[in-house]
């Protein structure tokens, strides 16, 4: 029997991150900041990166996941679609062809489905599939393994809140 | 199980002690990754090794400052110290310390004759145009002006800028001098005195005498390239107050060493006044000291301390007064052949026309008393290579002899061309220089002559010439060209001798003298016939012979062969390899082993 001072470390494999939040942890004395883990942290750094600019992070000018690059976040007006499927796509042919995709045009979930296989390598590999549903919001849904075996489906809204 | 009391628990927060985190590298990942290594070892941080983790973006942030600042300080060690600046004003600012000025950009300046034809005097002012040439306009620039009477001529130096060039700058209150490209020799300061205006004179130091009263003014270095005057303080030169009125003249340098070698100047003086004749080309036109002269100049500066004692005083001082030097030899009267005893000779190179008379007069107020410096051109001695047999064993190497022969032709096409002061040959570097080519060359051999010409400009009504070889002669009885002469001339005429004819030679004799005469056919043979002997004399040790009674009419050349394949370049000896002898066919012999 262990001794009642002894930490038993569960070392079952899984993912951990800060909580981009730095909220404090309630499980803490010591005033850590909360952690995410497994598939909340990957949920956390498919939005850090869908929502990251091109030169944005240090010395990675090309880490971008293209949303504030190819939607376009305006009121949903007469005449005007911005948020709905299709209309919302503003690709900068010149950047894209240059940069991306050779000579081919790209949406932008191409662009970020791109972004997480290159950036996020728990997810590449994985099932990612965007989309753009009816009422504008871009929906990620990504099936990933958390092991051999297990897979886990995580889907993410980015919408405009304000 | 047991248990640990005194340590840490073995929980996922109990972190790893590693080595140190490397933070002295400046590069971004190389930063990162360190940063990265060491949390690999904290148990907790399983997952950070994802760029859109939150981690990795801290540890960007962390990365990011750890450079900014690894830079920063970096930098900033850097610009403190001469040897590793890297930004000019830095190196301005050290050079301070060691008293040096970093030489401003200089104008080209040509002395010219010029002559009035009018009915009335002529004044030339300073500032005033004299002539211009292609873009550069060319000013005289001396106090006081000149005054040309009816029919006179006078010699004034002018100093070639850009349109404009010349400057009168009223007032500057600053007492910077608001042009970068300014020529601080040109720099006139006045100051205004009970209304007048009064020239001060540049100081450059304190410790030559100068008193409160002294009007002088000190150059000193401003930011971005900018000289700035100062005034004395009432003890080394008089206190200038700040509301006094001061004016500055100056001319901005030119378009530097282009301006150079100048012989065609267009009159703009009016139309009875005539450039009459360009007594001197433009020359000593250069650009400002870059980064590397500072670096170089400045410690050298210091150690001359401003004062010409040593050769490397000399040196420091003269190529501080003349910046387009290529290469100076100094060397003392004693080093002579005669010796020349309270002389120190001074000797350049510069691809461009340089003004020798200031680097006299510059190093005359600086040397010690009793000493003379004095300049002498430099004497070319056009060295040209025989027999140069390169060995080669086609068993060592893939290539064939014609490919080896074009890989050292190659080589000496852009080698051992000399033509700076103190550039000598040395058998090893040549040597190592073509064995190194490939793996087939095995060694290389050949015997060289020195030869020095006489033009027909430089013949003397004296008929004595000194020939300084500066090397040791050739042993007698191991000489290996092909008249068996330690030296030997051209032929040349001279009319002393009219009974055996105007054309003769000259050869080394016996005892160390020299002996004039003909060659004489007779037949199938030729010989030697000796017309006279002792016209002059020589020293196979020291290198040098003077023909002391040899009237020649003509130009001609004495060849010398000096007993060691390696020759060095000593005062005044320039090197120039001859011209022609790459271009020979049999120049290079490829022979093998």
């Amino acid at each position: 029997m262990p001794h009642p001072e002894e930490i038993i470390t569960d070392r079952t494999p899984r993912y951990v991150d800060f909580d981009l939040n730095f909220k404090k942890s309630p499980l803490q004395e010591n005033g850590d900041i909360l952690l995410v883990t497994d598939a909340d942290a990957i949920e956390q750094s498919i939005k850090t990166l869908l929502l990251t600019n091109r030169y944005e992070r240090p010395f990675k000018p090309s880490m971008s996941g293209g949303s504030r690059e190819f939607l376009t976040f305006e009121p949903v007006g007469v005449g005007q679609g911005a948020m709905r499927k299709g209309s919302h796509i503003k690709p900068d042919e010149k950047y894209l062809k240059e940069n991306y995709y050779g000579g081919g045009y790209a949406s932008y979930t191409h662009h970020a489905e791109s972004a997480i296989n290159r950036f996020e390598p728990r997810a590449a590999g994985s099932n990612i599939k965007m989309e753009v549903d009816s009422r504008g919001q871009v929906i990620a849904n990504i099936i990933f393994k958390t092991s051999k075996t297990q897979t886990q489906e995580l889907s993410l809204v980015i919408q405009r809140d304000r | 199980m047991a248990t640990d009391y005194t340590g840490l628990p073995s929980s996922t927060t109990a972190p790893v002690m590693l080595s140190n985190i490397e933070l002295s590298k400046l590069d971004f990942d190389d930063i990162k990754t360190s940063l990265k290594t060491y949390l690999k070892g904290q148990s907790l941080f399983t997952d950070y090794d994802f760029d859109g983790s939150a981690l990795s973006i801290l540890l960007d942030v962390l990365s990011y400052n750890t450079m900014y600042y690894s830079f920063y300080v970096n930098m900033v060690a850097n610009e403190m110290f001469l040897d590793t600046t890297t930004k000019g004003d830095n190196a301005a600012s050290l050079a301070k310390m060691l008293g040096y000025t970093p030489k401003s950009k200089r104008c080209s300046t040509a002395t010219l004759q010029v002559g009035n034809s009018g009915g009335t005097d002529y004044y030339i002012a300073l500032g005033d145009l004299v002539a211009t040439s292609a873009n550069t306009y060319w000013h005289y620039w001396t106090s006081g002006g000149v005054t040309l009477g009816t029919g006179t001529t006078a010699n004034i130096n002018v100093h070639g800028t850009k349109q404009g060039g010349a400057i009168s700058a009223p007032v500057v209150d600053s007492l910077v001098i608001p042009d970068t490209d300014v020529d601080t020799t040109t720099l006139k300061v006045y100051v205004t005195e009970s209304g007048l205006p009064v020239e001060y004179t540049r100081s450059s130091n304190i410790v030559s005498g100068l008193s409160g009263d002294d009007k002088i003014y000190f150059l000193d270095t401003a930011y971005d390239g900018y000289y700035k005057v100062k005034f004395g303080d009432g003890v080394f030169g008089k206190s200038v107050p700040s509301t006094s009125q001061t004016q500055l003249q100056y001319v901005r340098g030119g378009y530097g060493p282009a301006d150079n070698g100048i012989n065609n100047f267009t009159n703009v003086l009016g139309s009875n006044m005539n450039i009459l004749e360009v007594i001197t080309s433009s020359r000593g036109g250069a650009n400002p000291d870059t980064l590397a002269d500072i670096k170089f100049n400045a410690p050298a500066y210091f150690q001359s301390q401003n004062r010409a004692v040593t050769a490397l005083d000399y040196k420091s001082l003269a190529t501080q007064e003349l910046k387009t030097i290529s290469s100076l030899s100094v060397w003392g009267g004693e080093e002579s052949n005669p010796p020349k005893y309270g002389r120190v000779f001074i000797s350049t190179t510069s691809p461009t026309a340089i003004d020798t008379s200031s680097i006299v007069t510059t190093l005359k107020e600086k040397s010690v008393v009793s000493i003379l410096p004095e300049y002498v051109a430099p004497v070319t001695n056009s060295l040209m290579f025989h027999k140069f047999v390169v060995d080669y064993d086609r068993f060592a190497t893939n290539k064939s002899p014609s490919e080896l022969h074009t890989l050292v032709k190659g080589y000496m096409g852009s080698n051992f061309k000399f033509g700076l002061l103190g550039d000598g040959l040395k058998y090893e570097n040549i040597n190592t220089g073509i064995v190194n080519l490939d793996a087939g060359i095995v060694g290389m051999s050949y015997f060289l002559t020195l030869t020095q010409l006489i033009n027909m400009s430089d013949l003397k009504a004296s008929a004595s010439y000194l020939f300084d070889f500066g090397q040791a002669a050739a042993v007698p009885g191991n000489v290996k060209n092909s008249t068996g002469n330690i030296f030997y001339s051209s032929l040349f005429t001279h009319d002393d001798y009219p009974n055996d004819g105007q054309t003769f030679y000259i050869k080394n004799g016996s005892d160390g003298q020299v002996d004039l005469y003909q060659q004489v056919v007779d037949g199938d043979t030729t010989y030697n016939n000796i017309i006279a002997q002792g016209v002059g004399t020589y020293d196979s040790a020291k290198g040098f012979i003077y023909l002391r009674d040899v009237p020649a009419t003509s130009a001609f050349t004495v060849t010398y062969e000096p007993k060691s394949l390696n020759v060095a370049s000593k005062r005044n000896i320039l090197f120039l390899r001859d011209s022609t002898w790459l271009n020979s066919t049999d120049a290079i012999v490829m022979d093998e082993i």
